[in-house]
């Protein structure tokens, strides 16, 4: 199965500043794909480049195999949308929003009914937007991307400024989509911790590089766990272990080391104990995925 | 191009727009009202015919309440859009910008030609009200109505165009309202003063509507498409 988006080395300057550089996303059929990085890192211009608001600079983008720039109003038949801040008519109800769009489109009258219950605005649906809530419109915007029936979704920090019950039921409807629609779902957030539930595969964009594409458990094992230790007397523990030449950090009274095997591990333990330090916790932690998260990201910012 | 019109028309539904339409016309009656109101015998005992006098006064406000309007109009349009952050979602969707831009622009004309019928029933009543006698010349309230409100046609063009690629409406219209004032004293050919160009009436100097109204008319249809071509190529870097 070829990708449904593809970019080849896709990369945009803004005046000087180069936003996007060498990207090369893949996102297949089925997925979720959690498109991630923090503020300003350029997942929205990415976005826009992928649905041909904005022109690249150099490189190109591909959807369903076909190339954007020759194939634009074909291809985009098949996606729907809904970039940063959702679109709506404040002094139109939400079905006029609705209404709208199926009129640009031409699509049947019953596909207002369909997407308003999909996102459950039904009730809310001849309210003027500009009294809806923001994940009302939120919502709106996604019922407004699912009205021609695609097959691939992009949705632009579809959570952003909600609250965690918004969070949480944006999530589970982003999830169903694939098994139950069938439509693949390209996603962006600065959180990974929101992806880790919903996403089956993540892209990392950190100032404009990909620094990570695979899938959440690929990302895990990149990363190696740190050993913790409870000793007694830690401070005079840690001198003893780095003047033996060990990266020893201190932290709330514990040591901890990085990337330990199971060797190196107990020839700690021993010296410990030959030193007469009381070891009474010896501990695998395995980082979080923010911990992953911001180590990838801050690395990259020191170099 | 049909379904793009048909969406234009809802989003209008709940706006200021229709009302703004009434507004020239029904300023324009009251000011004619007034004015012969109180001068009547005066205005009326020049040595021309009875409806050189009543276009002969109005053409000192229509022009510029025609400026105005097409101006206010255009803003309004692309407003509503600008506010509504819709162009990112628009031009995301499977259609030709092309027309898109073109439904506005149609949009906007069907707006003026409402306006130009109702001027023409603007005169019709002023004529009636004013007591101007017979014969009812109806085919010059037609050419009164439609004459300066096709040749507004590349103001208003300009406008539009001005009015959705500039976000603030406060530059676009603070153009138009200097523009109005200023743009057609000096010389015929600006298009700000094609309206007065185009007022069918004998007494002003060299007015020659034959020649303004498909002037007009030429340039608002070569404004459009170069509108529609500039707005086909642009990027969408905001809402
Ligand atoms: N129209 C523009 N002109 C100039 N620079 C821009 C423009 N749009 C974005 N940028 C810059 O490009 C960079 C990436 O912005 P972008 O909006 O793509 O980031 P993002 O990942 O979507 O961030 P956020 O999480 O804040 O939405 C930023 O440094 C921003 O300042
Ligand atoms: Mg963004």
């Amino acid at each position: 199965m070829s990708n449904l988006i593809q970019t080849i080395n896709l990369t945009r300057r803004y005046g000087k500043q180069i936003v996007v550089k060498d990207l090369n996303l893949e996102v297949k059929q089925g997925e979720v794909y959690g498109f991630l990085g923090p503020n300003g890192a350029g997942k929205t211009t990415t976005i826009r480049m992928l649905l041909g608001l904005i022109r690249p600079t150099f490189g190109e983008v591909k959807l369903f195999g076909k190339p954007l720039n020759n194939h634009r109003r074909e291809v985009l038949w098949r996606v729907g949308a809904l970039v940063e801040s959702p679109s709506y008519y404040g002094h139109l109800t939400g079905r006029e929003n609705l209404e709208v769009t199926r009129r640009l489109l031409g699509l049947p009258r019953e596909r207002i009914d369909e997407v308003l219950s999909l996102v459950r605005l039904t009730k809310a649906a001849d309210k003027k937007v500009k009294k809806y809530s923001l994940g009302m419109k939120q919502r709106l915007g996604i019922a407004s991307a699912l009205l021609g029936k695609p097959d691939l979704l992009i949705l632009d920090e579809p959570t952003n400024g909600l609250d965690p019950a918004g969070i949480q039921e944006i999530r589970e409807f982003i999830m169903d989509l694939p098994k139950q629609y069938g439509i693949s779902v390209l996603v962006s957030s600065h959180l990974l911790s929101e992806m880790e539930q919903m996403a089956t595969q993540v892209g990392i964009i950190h100032q404009g590089k990909l620094i990570f594409q695979g899938s959440i458990t690929t990302l895990q094992k990149k990363s190696r766990p740190r050993i913790r230790f409870g000793v007694g007397d830690p401070r005079e523990a840690q001198h003893v272990l780095q003047s033996r030449g060990w990266q020893v950090s201190l932290q709330e009274g514990e040591l901890w080391i990085d990337g330990l095997d199971r060797n190196a591990t107990a020839q700690i333990v021993e010296c410990l104990v030959k030193e007469h330090f009381s070891v009474y916790r010896v501990e695998e932690v395995k980082p979080s995925l923010e911990e992953i998260f911001l180590r990838l990201t801050g690395k990259e910012e020191s170099l | 191009m049909i379904r793009l019109l048909a969406a234009e028309r809802l989003k209008m539904k709940g706006t200021w727009i229709p009302i703004l339409l009434f507004l020239g016309p029904i300023g324009l009656i009251l000011a004619m009202m007034v004015d012969f109101g109180l001068r009547k015998e005066y205005l009326l005992q020049q040595n021309t015919d009875n409806w050189t006098v009543l276009i002969g006064e109005a053409s000192m406000l229509l022009p510029l309440m025609i400026l105005l309007g097409a101006t206010l109009l255009a803003s309004l349009l692309a407003e509503m859009e600008h506010q509504a952050s819709a162009w990112k979602h628009t031009l995301a969707l499977p259609l030709s910008r092309f027309k898109i831009y073109g439904s506005k622009g149609i949009q906007l004309i069907g707006l003026l030609i409402i306006v130009a019928i109702l001027l023409v029933l603007s005169f019709a009543f002023l004529w009636f009200w004013i007591d101007l006698g017979k014969p009812v010349p109806w085919d010059q309230f037609l050419k009164a109505g439609f004459y300066p409100v096709l040749a507004v046609l590349p103001v208003a063009m300009l406008q539009l165009w001005l009015s959705i690629i500039i976000r603030n409406q406060a530059l676009p219209i603070f153009i138009g309202v200097v523009c109005s004032l200023f743009g057609g004293i000096h010389t015929k050919w600006l298009p700000w003063a094609y309206p007065i160009n185009a007022i069918p009436i004998d007494s002003l100097e060299k007015n020659n509507p034959a020649f303004w109204v498909p002037v007009g008319i030429g340039l608002g249809l070569l404004l459009l498409i170069l509108g529609a071509l500039d707005f086909s190529r642009r990027e969408v870097k905001g809402g």
